[in-house]
């Protein structure tokens, strides 16, 4: 192989190593009897999973973030695709403009996104809880469905639906049976983000949840009182939940065509 | 040896009193427009039944809308739609007893061939031996035999046209429309589809109306040609009567090629080009003179024979193009104008070469004088 070439595949491996370490450092302390995040390693144990495990908040964080995860994604999804679909029927100018609009709340700053819901719910008298968080997740994952999904309908082919109409379906079976099959794949996809982005989310939680807390406002909490591998604990779980969607993911839009 | 495929309607004799005693498809006063934007003027149109029905005219003359029109697709703003006698003017596509081939298909690519077929019939809920026989009828028809269980994402051009047609004729309309069914194929393709659609419409029997802008393809294929302009229909006749007497200049020019000669008559005797003078009786006013290629002549020498009631006019080759089975000669008459004259004749393009001084002649019944409006 030519210099050049080792020389570029090396500083490739750089980059790849510099961006892996520190997942490849979190998994590492998981499994580390040190008390502090720092080496050399003194032995394995298992301790910090169960540490978490019998801690009293970590189930219920757990449950709500997992409920406010799932009605997000379908949510947003519903929602979303129907916007989408709504806007592909409109002339180029008019859908434009529209999706801009929609896709409005995606350019605020989360922190001010979090402040102007918070009070928005406190002027209307709305107590906070799940129902508040996911209301106002939906407000910031919706854009990106609509995005994903009426950037599918640009290219879409109009004429199966209308020929679907022609052999005899209604608009909701035409729906079901031609246009949903055919953009499933961006369907699933934008699902796919809203839920990342909605399990991940932090800032606009922490502001619409009043008293309850998810796994990231948990993990929040114990930072405050000290890092211990329990955090890393949390840390990878998470991991492993948003791979474990992605894999879902990609096999259910595994597109025969 | 006949399909067991067949439309919803009786096989019929093409000729114009059939068509006028019972036209199967029936437009009173259909228009549409958009606002100010009138897309089809208010027209009539009838077609029988086994009609091969082509509305030919260039893109943006409302030919697409009126067959949306008539499939359902669009509502019209004026008029009426009758189809076997039934007013269907406010029902959708789904509720008409027409299916349509779209521009570029619209099959679906997530399904197979045969599911393709099927689908209409499936959501009649016809039991499962009828889909079966009746999709693999279909098939047949379409020249796909093997093809069932290919997804159509698979198939060439020309096979995704069969599926498109097998699987609006699975479902036995009463009309079949086509939107610019040949549009998106290869010349050699092209040709061979309309060999495909011709067998296909004569097999069953059935009544076609296809949109198209290209005038060969609508020679090729129709029984019945109707000429768009600008949301109107401006001829409406069998091809042959349209390419030998077109009605107006538009249709002339757009039909086959022609040369056109301006000209004026005034008491019945129609002068063009300065020297061409001769009696047609009409009123006064700026004329056409429409000739076709292939109606006019050659002729060498300083004063070549022509027959009695020929007309004349002296020019020079300007350009030769050997066309295979015919020659094509551009020959600039007095004044300048060049018209084109198509010949067969070899030991002609022996004798003729650019430049020579030449005589066009033509019988006076070959040409078409078109009264300028």
């Amino acid at each position: 192989m030519r210099r050049g070439g080792i020389l570029w595949h090396g500083f490739a491996g750089l980059v790849l190593l510099f961006m892996l370490t520190p997942l490849f450092i979190l998994v590492l302390f998981c499994f580390s009897r040190n008390a502090l995040l720092s080496f050399p390693i003194a032995g394995f144990t298992l301790d910090w999973f169960r540490k978490l495990f019998e801690h009293p908040q970590f189930w219920p964080s757990l449950r709500n973030s997992l409920i406010i995860t799932v009605t997000v994604g379908v949510v947003s999804t519903v929602a979303g695709t129907m916007a989408a679909l709504a806007t592909a029927r409109l002339r180029r100018a008019w859908s434009i403009s529209l999706t801009l609009l929609v896709t409005l709340p995606v350019m605020l700053p989360p922190l001010m996104l979090g402040v102007a819901l918070l009070s928005y719910f406190a002027s209307i008298g709305m107590r906070l809880g799940l129902p508040t968080v996911i209301m106002s997740h939906l407000v910031f994952t919706q854009p990106f469905v609509v995005a994903i999904v009426a950037a599918r309908m640009a290219s879409f082919d109009h004429a199966a639906v209308e020929s679907a109409r022609d052999l005899g379906a209604s608009r909701l079976r035409a729906f079901f049976n031609v246009t949903l099959p055919i953009i499933r794949p961006s369907v699933i996809g934008a699902a796919l983000i809203a839920m990342a982005l909605s399990l991940d989310d932090f800032v606009v939680t922490l502001f619409t949840i009043g008293g309850g807390s998810t796994l990231p406002i948990f993990m929040w909490g114990m930072l405050r009182k000290g890092v211990d591998p329990t955090i890393n604990v949390i840390a990878v779980l998470l991991m492993l939940l948003s791979i474990g969607i992605s894999l879902v993911g990609l096999r259910a839009t595994r597109y025969r065509g | 040896m006949g399909s067991r495929i067949e439309m919803g309607a009786p096989r019929a004799g093409r000729t114009a009193a059939v068509r006028a005693a019972s036209p199967l498809v029936l437009l009173a006063g259909v228009g549409k427009s958009y606002g100010a934007m009138t897309a089809v003027e208010p027209l009539d149109l009838a077609v029988g039944h086994g009609e091969f029905l082509a509305i030919l005219g260039p893109s943006g003359c409302g030919k697409t809308t009126l067959l949306k029109m008539i499939g359902g697709f669009l509502a019209p703003s004026t008029g009426t739609i009758r189809i076997g006698g039934a007013d269907v003017t406010r029902l959708g596509p789904e509720r008409r007893p027409t299916n349509m081939v779209f521009q570029g298909y619209g099959l679906f690519p997530h399904m197979t061939v045969a599911q393709n077929v099927a689908y209409g019939l499936r959501l009649q809920k016809r039991p499962a031996g009828e889909v079966a026989e009746r999709v693999a009828e279909a098939l047949r028809l379409g020249a796909l035999e093997g093809f069932d269980a290919r997804p159509v994402t698979a198939l060439s051009g020309g096979q995704q046209q069969r599926v498109a047609v097998a699987r609006a004729l699975v479902m036995r309309p009463k009309v079949l429309l086509l939107d610019e069914p040949l549009a998106a194929l290869d010349l050699k393709l092209r040709k061979a589809m309309q060999e495909e659609l011709r067998r296909i419409h004569r097999s069953i029997g059935g009544t076609f109306i296809f949109v198209t802008h290209d005038q060969e393809e609508a020679m090729g294929l129709a029984s019945r040609i109707v000429v768009m302009e600008r949301g109107c229909i401006v001829q409406d006749g069998t091809p042959e009567e349209i390419y030998a007497e077109p009605k107006t200049r538009f249709v002339s020019g757009f039909i086959g090629e022609a040369n056109m000669l301006p000209g004026r008559r005034e008491r019945g005797l129609v002068r063009v080009n300065g020297s061409l003078c001769f009696p047609d009786p009409g009123p006064d006013g700026p004329i056409t003179l429409m000739l076709r290629p292939e109606a006019a002549r050659v002729a060498t020498g300083e004063s070549p024979v022509v027959g009695i009631d020929s007309l004349a006019l002296r020019g020079q080759v300007r350009d030769i193009v050997f066309l295979g089975a015919v020659t094509r000669y551009a020959i600039a008459i007095e004044g300048g104008t060049l018209l084109h004259v198509t010949d067969s004749d070899s030991e002609l393009r022996r004798r003729l070469e650019v430049g020579v001084p030449v005589t066009v002649h033509w019988p006076q019944r070959s040409h078409r004088v078109i009264a300028e409006a």
